[in-house]
C-alpha cells in the first residue's frame, strides 16, 4: 500500500450516509441472532392461539369483531415483541458487543437514533401483520358471528402500532439505561403488567391512582376499549411522558457514559 | 499519528491513567508496555472514544475518535475485552461492522481469508477458541484497510503460530507506513516486535524512547566474571559499591561496573580472571528496574499493582 493511500482521510460525509449505514448495520445485527426470530415465533404462535381461542370460544349469536380480538391478543403476546427489542439492546452489554458498536459508529447520537428506529419499527410491522393473521383466524373460528367492518381494520391496526411502537420505545431507553437483559425484563414487566394490575387491585384509591398513570394501563386502554376510562388525551400524555422519561434516560447513558 | 495529550481518568478517588502524553509516530511498532492494572487498557479505549477522559484528550491523525464518520477506515482496533456478538457468525460481525462504515461485502471475504478463518467464518463466534477470536478482532481492526492500528494484547489466547504471526502482521502493517500502537504486559513480546516503547506504570508515564535506549538506561548492567578467588575480587572490588551475586564454580555476576573497571580492579588486585562477559539485559529486567522506581512516586493514588 502506498503511503499516498494511507494519507486518506475521508472527510465530509454527510449524516444522513453516516446515518444510513448505522440502520443498514442495525438491521443486519437484527437479522442475523437467532433470538429474534425465536422471539417473533413466539410471538406469532401466541397471538394466533389466543386468536383461534377468541373466536372459538364466542358464545351466543352476538355479532363479535375481528379485529378487536386480534388486540386483545396482543396484550400477553406484546412481551413476546418487546423481547426482541429488549435483546437486541441489552445483549450487546453482557457481550461486550456495544464496545464494537461505539467503534463502528463512534456518533453516539447516530447509534441511538438507529438503535431506536430499526427495532422498534420492525417490531410494530411484524404485530401489524400478524394481528392481520390473527384477525382472520378468528373470523374462520367465528363463522357466522364474524362482524368484519372494513373500515375497521386501519383504526385496529393503528392502536396495535402505537401500542407496539410504545412499548418498544420504553424498552430501547430502559435496555440502554440499565444496560441487563434481567434488569430490564424486570422493569418492563413490573411497569407493564405487575405494578398496574397489584396497584389497581389495592382499592386504596392513591394506589389506584398511580396505577392509572403506568404504561401498562396505557397499552392495556389502548388495545382493549371497554376498558377505557381513561380519556383519550390522558393515555396519550402518559404515553409521550414515559417515553420521553425513558428515552432521555437511555440517550443519556448511551451518549455520557463509559462504554463498559 | 497518535497523539495523547494530558489524558487522565479517575474514577472516584482511583487515578487509573495520569496526565499520559505521549506521539505514536507511522512506520515504526511501538508497543505500550506495563504491568497488568497500569492503565494500558484505559488509554486505549480513550484513544477509541470508548472512554471520557477526565481531563486531556486524544488524537487519531488530527482528530477526536469519537467525531470519525467512518472510523473503520482510518483506525484498527482490536481490544482485550471481548467485542463481537458471541451468538453471530464471523461473517456476520464482519458484514455488521462493513455496512456501518460504507465498505463493501468483498472486503468481508478478503479479510476472513487474511487471518485464515475462511473455513469456520459461518460458525456462530461462541463456538470459537480464543485464538480464533482473537484473529477475527485483528480481522475487524484490518477490514477498513487502516492507516492507524491499534492492538490490545494480541498474542493473548493464541498458539505458537499465532504468535509468530501477529509478530509478522504488526511489523508488516507498520512496514507499510502504518501508524502501529501494540500494548502487552509480556516484556519478551516487546522484544521480538517493537522499536519504540511507551511504558507505564500505575498510570504515569515512565519511559518513551527507542527500545534499545530503554533497555540501555534502565539499570546498570550486569558483567559475569569468572576468577579462582571470588573473595578476593569482592573485596577489591569494594570501592564501587556494586552488587556482587557469587555463582557457583567461582563465577560471580556483578551489577553496576563496567568491564573495563572490573578489568582494572583484578590487575590491581593481582587476580586472574578467566571470563570477563557483559551479560545483556533483557527487557524483563529493564522492565523491573523502571517500574519499581515508579512505585516511588508520590503523585500515584492507585494502589500498587501486581508486577510479578
Amino acid at each position: 500500500m502506498s503511503s499516498a493511500a494511507l494519507a486518506v482521510v475521508a472527510k465530509g460525509i454527510p449524516t444522513a450516509t453516516v446515518f444510513r449505514r448505522a440502520v443498514a448495520a442495525e438491521w443486519t445485527r437484527l437479522v442475523t441472532v437467532r433470538s429474534t426470530w425465536w422471539s417473533l415465533l413466539a410471538a406469532t404462535v401466541l397471538m394466533l392461539l389466543i386468536g383461534a381461542a377468541a373466536g372459538a370460544g364466542h358464545e351466543g349469536g352476538d355479532p363479535a369483531p375481528i379485529w378487536q380480538a386480534a388486540q386483545i391478543a396482543l396484550v400477553p403476546s406484546q412481551f413476546a415483541f418487546l423481547l426482541v427489542v429488549l435483546l437486541a439492546v441489552t445483549s450487546e452489554y453482557s457481550s461486550g458487543g456495544i464496545r464494537s458498536t461505539i467503534l463502528w459508529v463512534p456518533r453516539r447520537g447516530v447509534v441511538f437514533a438507529a438503535r431506536l428506529l430499526v427495532p422498534v419499527a420492525f417490531i410494530a410491522a411484524c404485530a401489524v401483520i400478524v394481528a392481520v393473521a390473527t384477525g382472520l383466524v378468528a373470523w374462520g373460528f367465528l363463522g357466522q358471528a364474524a362482524e368484519v367492518v372494513p373500515g375497521d381494520i386501519a383504526v385496529s391496526l393503528g392502536r396495535i402500532a402505537v401500542a407496539i411502537g410504545f412499548g418498544g420505545l420504553l424498552t430501547v431507553g430502559l435496555g440502554l439505561l440499565l444496560r441487563s437483559t434481567p434488569g430490564t425484563l424486570t422493569a418492563i414487566f413490573l411497569l407493564m403488567l405487575a405494578l398496574p394490575i397489584a396497584l389497581g387491585n389495592t382499592g386504596v384509591s392513591g394506589l389506584t391512582t398511580v396505577s392509572d398513570y403506568l404504561p401498562g394501563r396505557a397499552v392495556v386502554s389502548t388495545l382493549v376499549v371497554d376498558e377505557v376510562e381513561l380519556p383519550a388525551s390522558t393515555i396519550a400524555t402518559v404515553m409521550i411522558a414515559w417515553t420521553a422519561a425513558s428515552l432521555f434516560a437511555g440517550g443519556w447513558s448511551l451518549i455520557r457514559r463509559d462504554t463498559t | 499519528m497518535i497523539e495523547v495529550l494530558g489524558l487522565t481518568k479517575r474514577y472516584g478517588d482511583m487515578v487509573a491513567v495520569n496526565n499520559l502524553t505521549f506521539e505514536v509516530r507511522p512506520g515504526v511498532v511501538t508497543g505500550f508496555l506495563g504491568p497488568n492494572g497500569a492503565g494500558k487498557s484505559t488509554t486505549m479505549r480513550m484513544i477509541l472514544g470508548l472512554d471520557h477522559p477526565t481531563a486531556g484528550q486524544a488524537l487519531v491523525d488530527g482528530r477526536r475518535y469519537r467525531t470519525l464518520d467512518q472510523p473503520l477506515r482510518s483506525v484498527g482496533a482490536l481490544l482485550e475485552s471481548e467485542a463481537l456478538h458471541p451468538a453471530r457468525s464471523a461473517r456476520d460481525n464482519l458484514r455488521v461492522a462493513a455496512r456501518s462504515n460504507g465498505i463493501p461485502m468483498s472486503r468481508v471475504d478478503g479479510v476472513i481469508e487474511e487471518v485464515g478463518l475462511a473455513g469456520v467464518a459461518k460458525r456462530r463466534v461462541k463456538s470459537y477458541s480464543l485464538g480464533m477470536r482473537q484473529r477475527l478482532g485483528i480481522a475487524t481492526a484490518l477490514l477498513g484497510d487502516p492507516a492507524v492500528v491499534l492492538f490490545d494484547e494480541p498474542v493473548n489466547g493464541l498458539d505458537v503460530d499465532g504468535v509468530r504471526w501477529v509478530r509478522h502482521l504488526v511489523r508488516d502493517l507498520a512496514a507499510a507506513g502504518r501508524t502501529v500502537l501494540v500494548s502487552s504486559h509480556l516484556m519478551s513480546e516487546m522484544q521480538q516486535t517493537a522499536d519504540h516503547l511507551i511504558v507505564i506504570g500505575r498510570g504515569e508515564l515512565i519511559a518513551d524512547a527507542p527500545i534499545q535506549d530503554v533497555l540501555a538506561r534502565a539499570g546498570a548492567r550486569t558483567v559475569r566474571v569468572g576468577t579462582a578467588d571470588p573473595d578476593l575480587l569482592q573485596r577489591s572490588l569494594a570501592r564501587f559499591r556494586a552488587k556482587v551475586e557469587r555463582l557457583e564454580d567461582g563465577v560471580v555476576l556483578v551489577t553496576g561496573v563496567s568491564t573495563a573497571d572490573i578489568g582494572a580492579a583484578a590487575r590491581e588486585a593481582n587476580l586472574t580472571l578467566h571470563e570477563l562477559t557483559e551479560v545483556p539485559e533483557s527487557l524483563e529486567q529493564a522492565f523491573l528496574h523502571l517500574t519499581s522506581a515508579s512505585v516511588e512516586y508520590p503523585a500515584s493514588a492507585a494502589e500498587p499493582e501486581g508486577t510479578r
